[in-house]
């Protein structure tokens, strides 16, 4: 039933996290097959080999780059996904409602999950995790969205794709609203930082930039934002299901 | 169920020129030239400048705003903001230091509001 795709073990911390985890799972009840990425077998194939095996859930077990790579890779089926982080981060708990490996191995169980809806950008680099550019202080920014343009001088840009696709300006990092509202109720938003959500929008640059996510540059500006149709099962935690 | 309206926010860096609608609160802080409206309040920060019609369920003004208010229950006019232009709320409070140009409207009990509902007027000038 659940297919795990571990990401690439790459020191002694990871070795002995991944390790925990697979002893969690199977004291949990849940350990299932489990594959890591290598070259010849990406996760593109790997996910494709799990669905036709016919494994209901599909669960990625490492980083950001990781997750955002399979729920790529898992856009175009409908099983359920699943996320364990082997380290916390925040753009994790925005999603899961918790990054602690732990608890994620256990909501795995309960098997709870809410639609998402993966962003995309010029319709061929998609996207979970939040979408980066970091503006230079000498370029120039336009936002244009259906009803109204922002335009601003070298500042940082975050994307989240949510229900709609939540814009924060003025501040790299996490997004302090929107999902994360309820995680960080004492968040403080500087003047200097802004936010917007939009169904579509455009973003241009007086000079190419390059939009990162999970630290992967994906593409430069110009760029159209958008949010897919087809929605992804993701398994959260209590309060974050619907 | 329907989602929590979430706040839109115009940070000083920032210019933007259209139409500015949002559900929930909207916070002016940088340039803004165009027409704002809420379903809930409006807050025009000490560095903001607003160029077009505001409509919200509440407005507070601490900036600038150049062109008419319409706040269903009120409209809080504070110290060091300047607007120029009408306002049309069932409460103003206008705060010493506060500079407004213009004319304001103050519908009675019976007289509905643009927005559809009644109010008592009241105005606090200190």
């Amino acid at each position: 039933m659940y297919y795990y795709l571990f990401e690439a073990q790459h020191g002694p911390k990871e070795y002995e996290r991944v390790a925990q985890i697979k002893e969690l799972l199977s004291s949990l009840g849940i350990a299932g097959e489990m594959a890591t990425p290598a070259p010849g077998h990406g996760v593109e194939d790997l996910v494709a080999s799990a669905i036709a095996k016919r494994y209901s859930t599909v669960i990625a077990v490492g980083g950001i780059e990781l997750v955002n790579r399979v729920a790529h890779a898992l856009e175009p089926y409908d099983a359920v996904f699943g996320i364990i982080p082997i380290f916390d981060h925040p753009d994790i708990a925005r999603l899961i409602g918790t990054s602690d490996w732990k608890t994620a191995a256990e909501q795995l169980k309960r098997r709870r999950w809410r639609p998402i809806r993966l962003g995309s950008m010029n319709g061929s680099a998609f996207f979970v995790m939040p979408a980066h550019v970091e503006v230079p202080t000498d370029v120039s920014y336009e936002i244009t969205g259906p009803d109204f343009v922002v335009t601003g001088l070298g500042q940082p840009i975050t994307v989240v794709a949510a229900e709609q696709l939540e814009v924060q300006i003025g501040e790299s990092g996490i997004v302090k609203r929107g999902f994360l509202k309820s995680l960080f109720t004492d968040a403080t938003v500087s003047t200097s930082v802004s936010e917007f959500r939009f169904d579509k929008f455009d973003l241009t640059c007086s000079r190419e930039v390059t939009v990162k996510v999970a630290g992967v540059p994906m593409v430069v500006t110009p760029v159209q934002f958008r949010l897919q149709d087809k929605e992804l099962k993701l398994i959260v935690g209590k309060g974050l299901s619907e | 169920m329907p989602a929590e309206p979430t706040d839109t926010i115009v940070g000083v860096n920032v210019e933007l020129k259209g139409s500015l609608k949002n559900r929930g609160p909207i916070h002016i802080h940088g340039t803004v030239i165009g027409d704002v409206s809420s379903d809930s309040l409006v807050v025009i920060g000490e560095t903001a400048v607003v160029t077009g019609p505001i409509t919200a369920r509440q407005v507070d003004v601490q900036g600038q705003v150049n062109g008419s208010i319409t706040a269903e229950e009120q409209i809080e006019l504070q110290p060091k903001c300047v607007v120029k232009g009408d306002l049309i709320t069932g409460r103003l409070s206008i705060k010493p230091g506060a500079i407004f140009i213009g004319k304001s409207q103050m519908p009675g009990p019976d007289e509905e509001l643009p927005a559809g509902e009644k109010k008592k007027p009241r105005v606090e000038i200190e």
